[in-house]
C-alpha cells in the first residue's frame, strides 16, 4: 500500500514537473523594454529618451496565436495588449501591414479604442487607411467618447461623419451636434437614411437627394460597388439630373477604379463618353501612367489630333524608370518633337542610372532640343549639383550651357537674389540678370 | 526507506512518460489548429472547442491545397485553387467603406495572396482606391515569402509604381536569384548597391550612427524611411544626428518635417520639440504650430496669437476658428468675441467660412445683429462672403443694407475685381458712392509691400 502510495506520488511529481518546465512564459512581454508612456494628456516638456532594447525583436509574440489563427481573442490585460501591439506596430517597421499587426491593433481596439488610436498617432501618417478600423470598434463602444476625441483632434473627423455614424442618436452629446448642424442637419438625415437602403433603392431614390448629397452619394457609390454593378450606378446617375456634366461623372468613375487599368478606363470612355475630350485625357493619362503595350500608339495618335505629346513623354519616362534600355530604344524611334519630350521625361532616369551617357548626350544637344536640355538641365542641377559645376567648365553647346546656367541661379535665387544675378553676370549673361533684377 | 525511494523514483520517470505523451498529443493538436488556420478553415469564429474540431478534423483534405499556397513560382501553378480562392474572395470582401479596412478583409487578401500575390494585387486594383489599403501589405510579404518571384514581377515591369532601386532596401534582397541581373539594371557603377543593401540591414539605432557615411541620395532616402518608421521616442537621435550633417536652413527643414509627420497629434510635445531642436526658424515653429491649429488643445488659441504677434502666418487663427465652429459656432464665436483688433477679424473671418457654408440664413442674421456694434466682424463676415458666394453678396447689396454692411460689401466686390480691371473696380465703388476706394485700395498695398518687407528681412534673420 505505502509502495502505490509512493508511486503515485512520484507520477504527480514527475508530471508536474514536465508541465512546469514546458508552460510558456506568458509575462515576458511586459519585461522586454522599458516603453515611456506618452499618455494623451502629454508630459509638457518631458524628454524625449530612447527605449531601452532593440524595438527589432518579437517582443510579446507569445501573447498572439500564430499568424493566420486570428479568430481567438487575445487573453492579457488591455496593458500587456498595449506592450505588445506597441511593439508590433511602433517598434517594427512596416508592422501595420502584416496580419499580425491588424489583429493586434483590432484586439486593442476592442479592449480599449482610445488607447487603439494613441498606438496609431505615435506612428507615422502612412496610418491613415487604419483610422477606420478603430474608429468602427470606438463606435460600437462609446459612441460619445469618440466624439470628445473628434472634438480635441478636429480635423481628423467632421460633424457630417459623426452624423452619419450608426447608432449616434444614442450618444449624449447627439443633441448638441444636431443643433450645430443646424440648417444641414435635414439632408445629413436624409442622406443616412438613403446609405442604409440596397442598390436598387438607392439607384430609384437619387432624386430625393439635394444635388450636393447626391454627387457625394455618387462618389460613396463609385467607390465602394463591385466592379459588375459600375455600369448599372454609373447609368442610374447619368439618367437622373445632376448638377456635375456627364463629363465629370464619367472622369470621376476612371480616376476612382481605373486609374491602374488602361483598358478598362478605355471602355468605360468608349461607352460613356467616347467622343468628349477631356475624359479621352483622363483615360490617355491611365495609359501614360501604365507599361501597357498600347500606350505609345495610343499617345502618339492623340498627340497628333491635339499638338500635345507631353503624355507620351510622361509614358516614356515611366518606361525609363523600369527599363532604360526600351525606354532610349523607343525614344529613338520617335520624330523630332516627340523625342525631345520623350528625353525631358527620361533625363531623370538616365542621369541617375548611366550618367557618363547621359552626360554625352547632354553635350550633344543644340537650340531645337529645348524639353531634353530642359530635362537634363533640371535633374542635374537639383539631383547632381556637382556635377553641374564641373559641366560648366567644358566647352558646351550654347543652348546647353545657357540653360545650365539659368537653372543654377533659379536655385540660388530663393536664398540669395544678389548672388544669382551675379552668378549670371558672371557667366556672361548679363541680358538676363538685367531682366531678373527689374532695372 | 531506500525501497520507496526507488518507488518513488519509478513513479516519477512514469510521470514523465505519461505528461511527455500527453503534451505530443496536445502539440499535435495545436500542429493540426495552425494547419487549419493556415488552409483558411475558420470560416467564421472558431472559438469554441466543437469548431476547433471540425476545422482539425479537416486538416488532412486540406493540407495538399496549404501546400500549394506557398508554391508561387511553380512551375505547375495550380490554377484551380487560385480560381477558388479568388471566387471566395471575391464573394466574401467586405466593399462597404465602414468596414473596408478589417481583420476579415485582411485574411482575404493575404489568403489570396498566398496563392498568387500578382492576383491579389489586381483584385484589389479593382476595389477603388480603399484597396492600396492592403497593397503594402501584400507587397511586404511576397518580398518576404519569395523574394525571387517578387523580383521577377518588378524585372519584368509588371508595375510601374514599384521602381526598380527600391528593390535594394528589401533585407534580404542579396538571396535573390537575379540579383546580379538587378544590379547591372542599376548600372552599379554609378548607384551606390553596396552601400543602400549593407544601410537597408541594420537596425534603426545603427541606421541613424551610419547617416553622415552614405551618399546623398541614399541619406534623402534614409531620412525619409526614418522620419516615419522609428518610434517617437528615438526621434531625438536622429534629429541630433542631422544637426550634426546638415547646415541650418537643410536642418530646420527637416525638423519641420519630422514634427509635421509624427507629432501632429501631440500639440505641447510638438513645440517642445521645435523649441529644444529648434532655434525657432519658421519651417519647425510654423510645423508645431498647425498641430495646435488642428487640435483643440487648452492653450491652442494663446500659443496660436503668440505665434502670430511674433510674425508668424495670421491665417493659422483663421483656421483654427474654421475647426473649433465645426464642433461649436457658439463657442467659436465667443472665443472670437473675446480677442482684440487683427486677432479678432482673424478669427470671425475663420467663423464666416464655417457659418456662411453651413447656416447662411442664420450668417446673415448674425451680420445684420452686429451693425454698429462690431466692424470687425462686418468686415470678416462680408469678406468672406463676397469669396464664397459672390451672388449672395450682390443680392444683398441690392437690398440696401445699412451703410457700414453697404460699404463693406461694395469695398469687397470692388476689391475683388481690382487685380483683373482696376479701372472697372473703380467705376464700380464710385457708381455706389464710395470715391475713396482707390486710396484705400493703394494704402492696403502699401502696407502689404511692408509687410513683405518685415517678413523678408525676418527670414534673413534666420
Amino acid at each position: 500500500m505505502k509502495s502505490s502510495i509512493c508511486f503515485l506520488v512520484g507520477l504527480v511529481l514527475g508530471a508536474v514537473l514536465v508541465i512546469y518546465i514546458s508552460k510558456p512564459k506568458v509575462s515576458d512581454a511586459s519585461d522586454h523594454s522599458k516603453i515611456l508612456d506618452i499618455g494623451l494628456s502629454e508630459a509638457g516638456n518631458q524628454h524625449l529618451s530612447t527605449v531601452a532594447g532593440s524595438g527589432e525583436d518579437e517582443t510579446g509574440s507569445s501573447h498572439v496565436p500564430s499568424e493566420l489563427d486570428m479568430e481567438h481573442d487575445f487573453a492579457g490585460s488591455t496593458d500587456e495588449l498595449i506592450t505588445t501591439a506597441r511593439n508590433q506596430l511602433v517598434y517594427k517597421r512596416n508592422g501595420l501591414h502584416t496580419l499580425k499587426g491588424i489583429y493586434l491593433l483590432d484586439q486593442l481596439a476592442k479592449k480599449s479604442p482610445s488607447d487603439a488610436m494613441h498606438v496609431l498617432n505615435e506612428m507615422g501618417d502612412y496610418t491613415a487607411f487604419f483610422r477606420s478600423l478603430v474608429e468602427e470598434r470606438w463606435f460600437e463602444q462609446d459612441i460619445d467618447g469618440y466624439i470628445e476625441y473628434c472634438k480635441l483632434h478636429m480635423t481628423d473627423c467632421t460633424l457630417e461623419q459623426l452624423l452619419a455614424i450608426p447608432g449616434i442618436e444614442n450618444a449624449t452629446l447627439y443633441p448638441r451636434l444636431v443643433q450645430e448642424l443646424g440648417d444641414s442637419f435635414d439632408s445629413v438625415r436624409r442622406a443616412k437614411e438613403f446609405r442604409s437602403l440596397p442598390l436598387e433603392a438607392k439607384l430609384q431614390e437619387i432624386h430625393t437627394l439635394t444635388p450636393e448629397r447626391r454627387i457625394g452619394m455618387f462618389n460613396e457609390l463609385i467607390l465602394s460597388v463591385p466592379l459588375d454593378n459600375l455600369d448599372t450606378v454609373l447609368s442610374a446617375f447619368l439618367n437622373s439630373e445632376t448638377t456635375k456634366p456627364r463629363q465629370d461623372l464619367v472622369t470621376r468613375v476612371i480616376t476612382f477604379r481605373f486609374s491602374e487599368s488602361p483598358e478598362g478606363a478605355l471602355e468605360i470612355a468608349r461607352r460613356y463618353a467616347p467622343d468628349d475630350e477631356t475624359v479621352t485625357l483622363k483615360v490617355m493619362e491611365v495609359f501614360a501612367r501604365s507599361l501597357h503595350p498600347e500606350a505609345l500608339e495610343k499617345l502618339q495618335t492623340w498627340g497628333y489630333n491635339t499638338g500635345d505629346f507631353g503624355l507620351l513623354g510622361r509614358h516614356i519616362g515611366v518606361v525609363a524608370r523600369n527599363n532604360l534600355d526600351r525606354a532610349l530604344e523607343l525614344a529613338d524611334t520617335l520624330p523630332d518633337v516627340q523625342r525631345d519630350r520623350a528625353y525631358q521625361n527620361l533625363a531623370s532616369s538616365y542621369v541617375s542610372k548611366r550618367p557618363d551617357q547621359a552626360l554625352e548626350h547632354f553635350r550633344s544637344l543644340g537650340a531645337g532640343d529645348q524639353g531634353a536640355i530642359a530635362g537634363f538641365a533640371h535633374t542635374l542641377v537639383r539631383n547632381h549639383p556637382k556635377r553641374a559645376e564641373q559641366l560648366l567648365k567644358e566647352n558646351l553647346t550654347e543652348a546647353v550651357r545657357v540653360a545650365l546656367v539659368v537653372k543654377m541661379a533659379e536655385k540660388m535665387i530663393g536664398r540669395d537674389k544678389a548672388q544669382a544675378i551675379r552668378f549670371l553676370e558672371s557667366h556672361g549673361y548679363a541680358e538676363i540678370a538685367q531682366e531678373w533684377s527689374g532695372n | 526507506m531506500l525501497r520507496y525511494l526507488l518507488v518513488v523514483l519509478a513513479g516519477v520517470i512514469a510521470g514523465v512518460g505519461l505528461a511527455f505523451s500527453l503534451l505530443d498529443l496536445s502539440l499535435t493538436g495545436n500542429f493540426a489548429i495552425e494547419a487549419a488556420a493556415e488552409t483558411g478553415l475558420f470560416d467564421s469564429k472558431a472559438t469554441n472547442g466543437q469548431q476547433l474540431l471540425r476545422s482539425s478534423q479537416s486538416v488532412t483534405s486540406d493540407r495538399s491545397a496549404a501546400l500549394d499556397s506557398s508554391s508561387v513560382t511553380e512551375p505547375e501553378f495550380d490554377l484551380v485553387r487560385l480560381k477558388e480562392v479568388e471566387s471566395d474572395v471575391r464573394a466574401r470582401f467586405q466593399m462597404d467603406l465602414q468596414s473596408m479596412v478589417s481583420v476579415e478583409n485582411a485574411i482575404l487578401i493575404d489568403k489570396l495572396a498566398r496563392v498568387s500575390p500578382p492576383a491579389a494585387l489586381a483584385f484589389l486594383n479593382e476595389q477603388s482606391i480603399f484597396g492600396n489599403t492592403y497593397r503594402e501589405m501584400v507587397l511586404a510579404n511576397w518580398a518576404t515569402r519569395n523574394i525571387d518571384s517578387f523580383v521577377d514581377y518588378v524585372l519584368d515591369g509588371n508595375s510601374p509604381q514599384i521602381p526598380i532601386e527600391s528593390l535594394l532596401y528589401q533585407p534580404n534582397i542579396k538571396n535573390a536569384r537575379r540579383y546580379a541581373e538587378l544590379v547591372s539594371e542599376l548600372d552599379s557603377e554609378h548607384t551606390p548597391v553596396d552601400e543602400i543593401v549593407s544601410y537597408s540591414s541594420l537596425s534603426p539605432v545603427q541606421k541613424i550612427e551610419k547617416l553622415s557615411s552614405l551618399s546623398l541620395q541614399t541619406r534623402n532616402h534614409a531620412y525619409f524611411d526614418l522620419t516615419n518608421t522609428l518610434p517617437i521616442e528615438q526621434l531625438d537621435l536622429l534629429v541630433k544626428k542631422i544637426g550634426e550633417i546638415e547646415n541650418k536652413i537643410e536642418y530646420s527643414r527637416r525638423l519641420g518635417s519630422i514634427i509635421s509627420n509624427r507629432l501632429s497629434r501631440f500639440p505641447e510635445k510638438a513645440l517642445a520639440f521645435a523649441k529644444q531642436y529648434g532655434d525657432g526658424g519658421s519651417p519647425e515653429m510654423n510645423a508645431a504650430m498647425r498641430v495646435f491649429q488642428e487640435t483643440d488643445h487648452p492653450q491652442s488659441l494663446s500659443r496660436l496669437k503668440q505665434h502670430v504677434d511674433e510674425g508668424g502666418d495670421a491665417t493659422m487663427i483663421r483656421n483654427y476658428f474654421v475647426n473649433i465652429s465645426n464642433f461649436s459656432l457658439d463657442r467659436a464665436i465667443a472665443l472670437a468675441s473675446m480677442l482684440e483688433d487683427d486677432h479678432r477679424t482673424t478669427a470671425f473671418r475663420g467663423v464666416a467660412v464655417y457659418h456662411l457654408r453651413r447656416q447662411p440664413d442664420e450668417a446673415l442674421e448674425f451680420i445684420l445683429s452686429q451693425t454698429e456694434k462690431d466692424q470687425s466682424v462686418v468686415d470678416a463676415y462680408i469678406g468672406e462672403m463676397v469669396i464664397q458666394n459672390p451672388d449672395a453678396a450682390n443680392e444683398l447689396l441690392a437690398t440696401g443694407p445699412p451703410e457700414d454692411i453697404g460699404r463693406a460689401l461694395v469695398f469687397n466686390i470692388a476689391e475683388s475685381r481690382w487685380y483683373g480691371d482696376k479701372s472697372a473696380a473703380i467705376k464700380f465703388a464710385e457708381s455706389h458712392g464710395y470715391n475713396d476706394f482707390e486710396d484705400e485700395m493703394e494704402e492696403k498695398s502699401r502696407l502689404r509691400r511692408e509687410e513683405i518687407a518685415a517678413w523678408k528681412a525676418r527670414a534673413k534673420g534666420i
